[in-house]
């Protein structure tokens, strides 16, 4: 299973990098959201194990491609990762599995663009120059579109994700049950 | 359980740690470990999901316009019908158009030595409105290389230059400075880019009159890009806040979504 996801994440890292024609007239559109989404579906995911581990390496990804300093994305989606298995632990409920998985995909993106601006102002202060974002030149409305539509995006992810690990749960149970 | 909350939070640190160590190493450093290896490593896939990418869209682009291909046709046969006309015009234009640009030395697309490239990634992480295309530092490229499409148009600069590919900022990226001037009347400005979705000339004087329609080309101060490339057409001027400067969006001659080939300016021919 393991496999499987790490190449369809390879695949939509290349759909995200390669994304030019189809979004790069609106600026909203053009961040990691992909990548974003299927990370945080991973979080998610109660039966995907190690996903610190996946948070450092997909977030290394990210750096390579990104003008961002090396490590920047690690550190973001580890403590991502860290907020939503406690997030996880505390108010998952069975009944709201879609609203719990949108609010999680929400509040997610948002929280990776707030600290990749404070990772951005944290380079300023150790004398780094990079972009200089205001908040004040973001156009909040078309912000909160894209970031709704990633999270919509997110959700269906979610949903396939737990189907896939659901199905390859039982054949893993069906064979153990086999051999024994 | 507790032995187990207490392994996945060791889990967490041991890697936040490794993260933050890697940070600390790297953070003050242009280049990244390996990024030229991981980069030519992911080049065939990324030409491979760019050329599929500009397959779809192109796609999609046809199904959408079928709708609209009778109204289209009965137009462009007008059109053609009018253009015909026009041709013989032109040609005495073009003669003036030559003279013209020898007056205002808006440089020729043939008057610089061209590298040409494709486009094959973008910048991930939506911060930088920047390309990466398939030519690196053993191709010739350098860091501050003017990028051109078509008739010299200028769409940005060589920011990073790998061993086989680069990256380039394009001139509506929110960091991007071009020194520029009004070719009409001969002021100097500066061009920068607002948040990757617009650009501007600003700095120039309250006494110099903007028109809307005025062409704004690379002034060449400052030595990084050559003279007389195009940048955009000016729209309405307005002042600064401080009301010592005015400024003007600007229009910008090229679609950059459906950018595919790019040439780099990597000298200029002397005549």
């Amino acid at each position: 299973m393991k496999k499987i996801l790490f190449l369809i994440l390879i695949v939509l890292f290349f759909v995200q990098y390669s994304y030019i024609s189809l979004v790069s007239g609106n600026p909203y559109f053009r961040g990691s959201g992909l990548i974003a989404t299927f990370i945080i579906a991973l979080f998610l995911k109660e039966n995907v194990h190690g996903s610190f581990w996946w948070a450092f390496l997909v977030g290394l990804l990210l750096d390579y491609f990104s003008t961002t300093s090396f490590g920047t994305y690690a550190i973001i989606f580890i403590i991502l990762a860290g907020i939503i298995k406690i997030y996880k632990a505390k108010f998952e409920q069975s009944r709201h599995k879609m609203l719990f998985a949108f609010t999680n995909m929400f509040l997610g993106l948002i929280l990776i663009d707030i600290f990749l601006l404070v990772m951005l102002k944290m380079d300023i202060l150790l004398g780094i120059p990079r972009e200089n974002i205001f908040v004040s030149d973001i156009n909040i409305e078309w912000y909160f579109i894209s970031k709704v539509f990633f999270a919509l995006l997110g959700v269906g992810v979610f949903i396939l994700l737990d189907k896939a690990l659901r199905s390859f749960d039982l054949d893993a149970r069906r064979l153990k049950i086999e051999n024994i | 359980m507790k032995r187990m909350a207490k392994k996945k939070a060791l889990r967490f640190y041991i890697v936040l740690i490794l993260a933050i160590i890697i940070f600390a190493i790297f953070h003050n450093s242009s280049k990244k470990p390996f990024e030229g290896l991981v980069h030519t490593a992911t080049k065939p896939f990324s030409s491979f999901f760019s050329d599929a990418g500009r397959f779809t869209y192109n796609k999609f682009s046809f199904f959408s316009s079928i709708g609209t291909l009778k109204k289209d046709n009965s137009r462009l046969l007008e059109e053609n019908l009018k253009l015909k006309s026009r041709i013989a015009l032109l040609n005495d234009i073009k003669k003036e158009n030559n003279e013209l640009r020898k007056q205002i030395e808006l440089a020729p697309r043939d008057s610089f030595k061209l590298k040409a490239t494709m486009v094959i990634g973008r910048d991930m992480s939506g911060l930088s409105d920047s390309f990466i295309i398939d030519a690196g530092s053993n191709d010739g490229i350098k860091e501050q290389m003017a990028v051109v499409v078509s008739e010299g148009i200028l769409i940005g600069k060589v920011k990073k230059a790998l061993k086989t590919t680069s990256y380039v900022e394009l001139i509506r990226s929110k960091n991007s400075r071009v020194n520029a001037e009004i070719t009409e009347s001969g002021a100097k400005g500066i061009v920068r880019g607002q948040y990757g979705t617009s650009v501007i000339i600003d700095m120039i004087p309250q006494t110099v009159e903007i028109n809307k329609g005025d062409s704004i080309m690379t002034s060449g101060v400052g030595g990084i890009l050559p003279r007389g490339l195009l940048v955009g057409y000016a729209q309405e001027p307005m002042s600064t806040a401080d009301q010592l400067f005015q400024q003007a969006s600007l229009i910008l001659p090229v679609d950059y979504g459906s950018i595919r080939m790019v040439w780099i300016v990597t000298g200029t021919k002397n005549k």
